[in-house]
């Protein structure tokens, strides 16, 4: 075997590695070989060296310190499964409370919101109602919805106003579906009439006799080309909900007066275009109160 | 743990096998004699890898608090004492990357003379024959072997501490490091070389 081989396996040798033929091998090299046998006393020497390194002592507070985590980590674990595992006969009913916590404040909470849900419920049908006949974009749905709702708060005050009106005006006997009716007739009107309300004029006319007024009436609206909204009667009282030119008004309002006395309640504001008149007939010897 | 790896603990390794018993059933005063019985070699063991007195003391103390938290898991498949040491082992490697890192983002080489940082650790006085020069010249010695082992690379490093320095057989190398026992051969003796150049360099003769 050559030098290099020899040399190689010195470390295994010195350490008992070898087999016995090769130990063998390189007690006889080594015999021969001064090269070889100089490696091999070098490295006994290293191998003292490195061997004869003292053992240092760690320092004085290791093991407190080490101590002193381990308890700190074997608390940690304590408390962590603690907490888990509870002994069951706490454990349950604690989840038993908090279920039903949960269920009661569902429950609650549903209960606040119900009415809520209703309404936008119902005010979507309001406004889909009146925007199903304009195509409207996506866009502008959203603005028409959003206008609706406003309208509908206004149609609302609208609505309450007339509606104590017509149960004034409706005669006792009269169903309350009618009512209902005129009500959900009224609404849009009622609408419109909140919008303007600034152009409504209203003017009672006192003449005896009230039915032939009635059919007057018609025909000077007629002549000056009004349009008649509604129309009821009660009692001894026709109502007209009219609406005309603003021109034409002071023409009817001198008609009417040929046919009998003309109260006018104090007009909101100059009206312009279109004006929206009430006119009230009432039979004298019962005047309203 | 089974019936079966109970008895092999207890036939193979009686020495430990009620301590640990102890530890697993959280036993943290059982725990702290362990602590005290391998305290020392883990230490040095951390401290020829590392070469740094502070770093070892840290390894040591990861090292037992890793075995707290897992021994649990100790099935009995090899010596308690290997598995601590193999943790160690395992543990002053990184730490010794970890410090090679930040030598290198220093631009401290590690290869310059080392300084005498062990003048003031406590030591063992192995013998008391010897007189006041030649104690000096031994300490100079020393640390000159210290700074040649150090300047290996890593893998070199391990099988030299473990070998010559704390004394394992091959086969208990080659459980700790997971390499084949050839390896461990191999690797010892191109470590030693490099010790024996080292050494002629910085020592002259040896």
């Amino acid at each position: 075997m050559d030098c290099k081989s020899i040399q190689e396996k010195l470390s295994a040798y010195i350490d008992n590695q070898l087999s016995a033929e090769e130990k063998a091998l390189v007690d006889e090299h080594l015999k021969a070989c001064s090269e070889c046998k100089n490696a091999f006393e070098d490295l006994k020497k290293t191998i003292a060296h490195t061997q004869g390194l003292e053992e240092l002592e760690p320092p004085p507070w290791l093991t407190q310190k080490v101590m002193a985590r381990v308890r700190e980590e074997a608390g940690r674990k304590k408390g962590f499964l603690q907490k888990l595992f509870f002994p069951l006969h706490i454990k349950v009913p604690i989840e038993v409370i908090a279920t039903l916590a949960v269920v009661v404040t569902a429950f609650y909470i549903f209960k606040t919101i119900e009415p809520e849900i209703k309404q936008t419920a119902s005010a979507p049908e309001q406004s889909i109602a009146k925007e199903a006949p304009s195509e409207a974009a996506p866009g502008k749905k959203k603005r028409s919805v959003r206008e609706s709702d406003i309208l509908t708060e206004k149609v609302k005050g609208a609505v309450d106003s007339a509606e104590e009106e017509i149960i004034r005006r409706r005669a006792p006997e009269d169903p309350e579906k009618d009512v209902k009716k005129e009500m959900r007739a009224f609404a849009p009107r009622a609408m419109e009439t909140a919008e303007m309300k600034k152009q409504v004029m209203s003017l009672t006319v006192y003449i005896k006799d009230a039915v032939i007024m009635n059919k007057e009436i018609e025909k000077i609206l007629k002549k000056l080309e009004g349009e008649i909204l509604r129309s009821e009667s009660f009692d001894n009282k026709y109502f007209f909900n009219v609406r005309l030119n603003s021109n034409k008004v002071k023409e009817l309002k001198e008609k009417l007066k040929l046919i009998g006395e003309v109260e006018e309640e104090v007009a909101s504001s100059a009206p312009e275009g279109d004006v929206e008149i009430n006119i009230k007939i009432v039979r004298t010897g019962a005047r309203v109160r | 743990m089974s019936k079966l790896i109970k008895k092999k603990l207890r036939t193979d390794f009686d020495a430990d096998y009620d301590v640990i018993i102890c530890c697993q059933k959280g036993d943290v005063d059982a725990f702290e004699e362990i602590v005290r019985k391998y305290q020392k070699k883990m230490f040095n063991i951390s401290y020829r890898m590392t070469g740094d007195y502070t770093e070892a003391a840290e390894v040591v103390q990861d090292t037992f608090v890793s075995v707290y938290r897992n021994i649990r898991d100790f099935k009995g498949k090899s010596k308690f004492s290997t598995w601590l040491y193999t943790i160690v082992v395992n543990l002053s490697r990184n730490k010794l990357k970890q410090i090679k890192t930040r030598a290198f983002r220093e631009r401290f080489s590690i290869d310059d003379p080392m300084p005498a940082d062990d003048g003031e650790i406590k030591r063992e006085h192995a013998s008391n024959d010897l007189s006041i020069l030649d104690k000096l010249e031994k300490r100079e010695v020393e640390q000159k072997v210290q700074g040649c082992i150090k300047s290996l690379e890593g893998e070199f490093r391990e099988v030299i501490v473990l070998r010559d320095i704390q004394g394992f057989s091959y086969d208990e190398i080659s459980d700790m490091l997971k390499i084949a026992k050839g390896t461990v051969k191999s690797r010892l003796h191109r470590a030693r070389e490099a010790v024996r150049n080292c050494l002629v360099k910085v020592v002259g003769d040896l």
